[in-house]
């Protein structure tokens, strides 16, 4: 019984041992899981805060730039007042150290806040129609008189084969090619700067890759610089900062810009070869075609300026005007494309090239007198602020001339508008503002061909 | 040229009115608000401004409200046309939404900070505020 009673009790405590083994185990097993889970949690809440962080301190950099600004504009603008008045020589010369001190922290500050809003993501990219070769021309003739006064030749490759119209964002394509040129030009000391442009092979999704290409022939970055270049206010030498100026974040925009299209910017160069930047964009193929396309080929005329054909834009609200003074623009040789409002009028200047505005003075949305300031301006988009612009108003009235040339319109006709009398004052505008006679060539062939015949 | 200014900034304003003090009469004023009812004033004893320089970030009334307030002002007294005073906007805001918007509300000019002496006379002569002649070289 007694005996009974012990295997009992052994049984008993036996199993109390194994439970409590169990228990055990099952907790160690339970502290392990809740140990994992928590530096689950913690790497995750680490993360957010990381991001957190980050959109914070890009948020306090964009404000603190912003700040900047304003006691900078006292520094500039008082040392400019102070340089207006009577300064002896030495007086001079401190006051124009402080001014251009202060105007290379102004430009330090620019491409701080520009770095700040592409690390936060606050810039929302352009989806607009757009010609590469003529972003690439632009900048062509920009950087000449620099290359050529280093004695730099300034070399261009555009393939045939590139689309005259992507979508994208040409505002920032133009940022990225000015920054690479403007390194290039600074950093070579003899031989040449190419551009070159062209369609890549497609990419995994068959989306069109775009390349650009900018090489030069300068001394090259050596191979433990070259993952660093790209990093913010890395410059392969400390020196060559103040010798050459800049900020030391340009690359690093431009990567970042390229990133945020969804493509890449890569750099190969060697000590003695120079430098080659090559940036590839996914830009599809703009499937909008020029109204004026299908009728291009049967064309008599066609307008040229420095060996381009002449481009227009022609803003106008009313439909029915606006074909009649369309046609009559592509009657005239000119290639022209339509907006129905001021603000859509700046938009399409800002991609595409033009030669020459043609506007109406009264559209809703945005009028032509206030698209015309804008314009004028500079700071309404990429593109010449000066460039012609002729308006076009239904009334009669001398007041209304003189607010449209007051606005900085350079002519002024009224509707309903003769098409000699269009092509005398284009013609005119355009010759003058690009130091050029108007060539007809078509008319000029056809003169030739007739000279040829026996009279 | 009568000028009224609206400008937050002290040393901002200063420099404002120093670079106009030969131009004429030049009143300066903090903020949006105080703007209008200078201008408003103005306009009541008929010795109205020809030039306002606003500021847009300001406190109370930011310069973009103000612009337009002083645009309807002129309307309500029936002032059209080159009658109306130039309004130049002078700000550290210099991206295209910005610019694209006080063109709509009827300024004639826009100049961004930091900006020198000879900026700003160069865009008063460019829209007309003052003669060719006062063109900086």
């Amino acid at each position: 019984m007694l005996l009974q009673i012990l295997c009992h009790i052994t049984a008993a405590l036996f199993g109390l041992l194994l439970i409590a083994c169990w228990w055990r185990s099952r907790r160690a097993l339970h502290q392990v899981a809740h140990e994992r889970d928590q530096a689950r949690l913690l790497a995750a809440e680490t993360a957010r805060q990381a991001s957190a962080d980050a959109a914070l301190r890009n948020e306090f950099v964009a404000t603190v730039t912003h700040e900047l600004r304003t006691p900078l504009n006292g520094i500039i603008g008082m040392t400019s007042l102070l340089r207006s008045g009577d300064l002896d020589p030495r007086q001079r010369e401190y006051a124009d150290i402080i001014r251009a001190s202060a105007k290379t922290l102004a430009v330090l500050v620019n491409d701080l806040l520009d770095f700040a809003r592409i690390e936060s993501r606050h810039i929302a990219l352009e989806h607009i129609p757009f010609s590469l070769p003529d972003i690439i021309h632009d900048l062509h003739v920009l950087f000449a008189p620099r290359a050529t006064a280093k004695g730099l030749d300034l070399a261009l490759d555009i393939d045939p084969h590139t689309p005259a119209q992507v979508n994208g964002d040409p505002h920032r394509v133009r940022q990225i090619l000015n920054n690479l040129l403007d390194n290039a030009i600074k950093f070579t000391e003899q031989g040449e700067i190419r551009i070159a442009c062209g369609p890549a092979s497609d990419g995994p999704d068959r989306r069109p890759i775009m390349r650009l290409v900018i090489s030069d022939t300068g001394p090259g970055i050596a191979a433990e610089m070259q993952d660093r270049i790209f990093d913010p206010f890395c410059q392969n030498d400390a020196s060559i900062t103040r010798r050459h100026g800049g900020t030391g974040l340009g690359l690093a925009i431009c990567r970042r810009l390229s990133v945020l299209m969804g493509g890449s910017l890569e750099l190969s160069s060697s000590d003695d070869t120079g430098s080659t930047f090559t940036c590839l964009l996914p830009l599809e193929v703009s499937q909008t075609t020029h109204p004026d396309d299908a009728q291009r080929h049967d064309r008599v005329t066609t307008q040229m300026i420095n060996g381009r054909r002449a481009h227009l834009l022609l803003v106008e609200d009313n439909p029915v005007n606006r074909r009649t003074i369309q046609l009559m623009l592509e009657h005239l040789g000119y290639q022209v494309d339509c907006a129905d409002n001021g603000s859509q009028a700046l938009t399409l200047l800002t991609g595409q090239h033009y030669h020459g505005v043609i506007m109406d003075c009264i559209m809703p949305e945005m009028d032509g007198f206030a698209t015309a300031r804008a314009i004028r301006t500079g700071h309404a988009g990429d593109f010449d602020p000066h460039l012609p612009i002729i308006a076009l108003s239904a009334h009669t009235l001398t007041a209304d001339r003189d607010r449209a040339l007051e606005a900085g319109m350079n002519a002024y006709l009224t509707k309903p508008v003769q098409a000699s009398e269009l092509a005398k004052v284009l013609d005119g505008l355009l010759a003058a503002h690009y130091r050029c006679d108007m060539i007809n060539s078509d008319t000029e062939n056809h003169a030739r061909e007739r000279s040829k015949e026996p009279s | 040229m009568k000028t009224l200014i609206a400008e937050d900034d002290f040393v901002s304003r200063v420099l404002v009115q120093r670079s106009l003090d030969d131009y004429g009469p030049v009143v300066a004023v903090a903020n949006g608000q105080q703007a209008v009812e200078a201008f408003h004033e103005a306009l009541r004893i008929e010795e109205p401004f020809d030039l306002v320089c606003l500021d847009i970030m300001m406190p109370e009334m930011d310069g973009m409200e103000a612009l337009q307030k002083i645009r309807d002002l002129e309307q309500r007294f029936d002032i059209q046309g080159l009658q109306r005073c130039k309004i130049m906007m002078i700000t550290a805001l210099g991206d295209t939404k910005s610019v694209i918007e006080a063109f709509k509300s009827q300024c004639e000019g826009y100049l961004v900070k930091p900006f020198e002496r000879e900026d700003l006379i160069a865009k008063l002569v460019e829209i007309n505020a003052l003669p060719l002649g006062e063109m900086p070289s």
